[in-house]
């Protein structure tokens, strides 16, 4: 879908959501999973800190997460964890949401601050484990997709990087970054006019397919 | 026999053994008190001038950003290297003592003639052409605390060399 | 003449006190805050220096090193000629551009001795970090005893004793091997054995964490 809206071609993409967190790069007919987060994902985590700091779930925990850190000045330095390809978020909330009281309640940092400083820490470590994919592959295009690729401060650090290696991000906006119905159509549009068909009575709803486990018919 | 390399675009290392020195303890009151700037050290620890010279480009960099451990040039050479945190017993295990009979003496300056200045006071033996250095292979080892295993993976000036510049990062 | 420019850092060929150098640079990344920058690349650097001279002190070959200088970012260390990384070695194997008769059966034994310089590395509780192909050099006769085997780029390692972080490690050296290459799915259990074999007293749980790491991914659910 992502393409499709972008118009890129051969992107690395950052799929970052509330249950998801991978780093995926097309070879071989697969999308194969270059690295991925080794415990929670970065939505997953933000939320969590979301709920820690109460603020409110509408229009969602990430998304107030991100106004706060706006408003965010001071740097605490969190533990940052990245393990080869893949990296760690569980470490990070687990520190944050233990300092965290303690350290609004003495007034060393406010929960703006604190907002930030998480943001700053996980999304370097996403930045940094792409450009590393990137590397890699020798790709000179990033494409990030899931609810967090909403964050503007995320895509505004993606965008930097990338123009340091000379390679262009591509972004959607909400209404597709977030679980849509037409993503799944789209697929559906692709797998047909590639040839890959499947008998109506054989139909049924699967969840959990991995993301290297689809055979991708529809691109080269 | 003088070695001699760039240490930055001013300041230039020279190096030569002496042999048979006959004033130790007299030149070393002379470096002590600061009528000679140099630094004499023990030949039994070094097993060839790139270790001193890797020393002393550690010292002129802090030196130029202000974070020497100790108060010259000279004794920061000492320092780095040794393994050891503590500045006195670093003096003492790699300058000379009085004891010594032979020496080998740096100094840090623009040409030759500053060494020649320094070597006027030392009652040696001419400096001849042969073998630079003296190294106690199995002193320098217990020193750097270098064993079996490494010696497989590395030559001795390799393992010395590199223990010099992390000194400040790892403790072995 | 700069060399190579990485995700981290640009290397160059330079000389250090009349020696034949690389100097390693780390930039700055400006998509990070400042002080998360200044203080990674700082952490990096000096963890950099530490593998290096443990690594050695444990039986295993690294660049010597040479100097560090923190406020520029930089390591200085040894130049190794004529060095060729694990990965163009693999790669020519298997396109036997390098061997008409196609035979790859050294392979064999320098994928051993990896083994067991990986099985010395963690018996010193020594994590790389970044266990990949292209950060294994060889130097040498590729069929000679006498085939040097060089580790580099130790800027993530760490001091540690968790078997969950050396199994990552042999982790991400399996991944290495099997996408880059289109080698048969059990050359990496001969490094797997030679290792066991110098690693006695921690490869087992090792091995079993590697297990859990490798069906991790797939067991996870993929929901939203």
């Amino acid at each position: 879908m992502g393409r499709l809206i972008t118009k890129c071609n051969d992107p690395t993409v950052l799929y970052v959501s509330g249950g998801n967190t991978q780093f995926i790069a097309y070879s071989q007919n697969r999308y194969r999973i270059f690295g991925e987060t080794i415990d929670i994902a970065i939505g997953n985590c933000l939320d969590r800190f979301a709920r820690v700091l109460k603020l409110s779930n509408d229009p969602s925990p990430g998304y107030n997460i991100e106004k706060m850190a706006e408003k965010g000045k001071k740097f605490l330095h969190l533990p940052y964890t990245v393990k080869g390809t893949d990296v760690s978020c569980s470490g990070i909330l687990s520190n944050i949401e233990k300092q965290a009281p303690h350290l609004i309640s003495s007034k060393q940092y406010a929960p703006e601050d604190l907002c930030y400083s998480l943001q700053e820490a996980i999304f370097a470590m996403l930045v940094e484990n792409t450009e590393r994919a990137m590397s890699h592959c020798g790709s000179q295009e990033v494409l990030i997709v899931g609810g967090v690729g909403c964050n503007l401060r995320l895509q505004e650090m993606m965008n930097i990087m990338s123009e340091e290696r000379g390679a262009k991000l591509y972004a959607t906006d909400e209404r597709f970054c977030i679980d849509n119905g037409a993503m799944i159509a789209q697929a559906g549009i692709e797998m047909f006019q590639s040839g890959t068909t499947t008998p109506w009575d054989l139909v049924t709803c699967t969840q959990r397919y991995r993301t290297d486990e689809v055979e991708v018919t529809w691109r080269s | 026999m003088v070695y001699s390399v760039a240490l930055d675009s001013e300041k230039e290392l020279f190096v030569v053994l002496l042999k048979n020195v006959k004033n130790i303890p007299e030149v070393r009151k002379m470096v002590i008190g600061g009528s000679i700037q140099c630094c004499i050290l023990k030949p039994s620890l070094i097993v060839d001038p790139l270790q001193i010279a890797v020393a002393a480009k550690k010292a002129v960099l802090n030196e130029q950003q202000n974070k020497m451990a100790t108060k010259s040039l000279y004794t920061e050479i000492l320092f780095n290297l040794s393994l050891s945190k503590n500045i006195t017993q670093s003096l003492i295990k790699f300058g000379i003592s009085d004891t010594d009979k032979n020496a080998v003496v740096c100094v840090i300056g623009k040409n030759e003639e500053e060494l020649e200045k320094v070597l006027s006071h030392f009652q040696c033996d001419k400096p001849s052409g042969d073998q630079l250095f003296l190294p106690d292979n199995s002193l320098i080892k217990k020193e750097y605390k270098i064993t079996g295993v490494e010696t497989e993976v590395s030559s001795l000036l390799g393992s010395v060399v590199s223990r010099i510049a992390a000194k400040d990062f790892v403790s072995l | 003449m700069l060399l190579k420019q990485g995700a981290e850092a640009k290397i160059y060929k330079s000389e250090y006190l009349g020696c034949p150098c690389i100097v390693k640079e780390r930039f700055v990344k400006k998509y990070r805050h400042p002080e998360l920058d200044s203080h990674l690349t700082k952490e990096r650097i000096k963890a950099e220096c530490r593998a290096i001279v443990r690594c050695k002190a444990a039986g295993i070959r690294t660049p010597t090193l040479y100097g560090v200088d923190l406020a520029k970012r930089c390591i200085y260390m040894e130049y190794i000629e004529n060095a060729k990384t694990l990965k163009e070695c693999i790669s020519n194997a298997v396109n036997n551009t390098e061997h008409a008769d196609g035979n790859k059966d050294f392979i064999g034994p320098i994928l051993e001795r990896i083994g067991v310089f990986i099985g010395r590395m963690h018996s010193s509780n020594i994590i790389h970090g970044d266990l990949t192909t292209s950060n294994i050099l060889l130097v040498g006769d590729l069929r000679s005893e006498d085939l040097q085997i060089i580790f580099i780029d130790f800027g993530l390692s760490s001091a540690d004793e968790s078997a969950e972080d050396k199994g990552v490690d042999l982790y991400v050296l399996e991944r290495a091997i099997i996408s880059a290459h289109t080698l048969k799915e059990n050359v990496f259990n001969v490094i797997l054995k030679a290792y066991a074999k110098e690693y006695k007293k921690g490869s087992s749980e090792v091995l079993r964490k590697l297990d859990e790491v490798r069906s991790r991914g797939r067991k996870r659910l993929m929901v939203g």
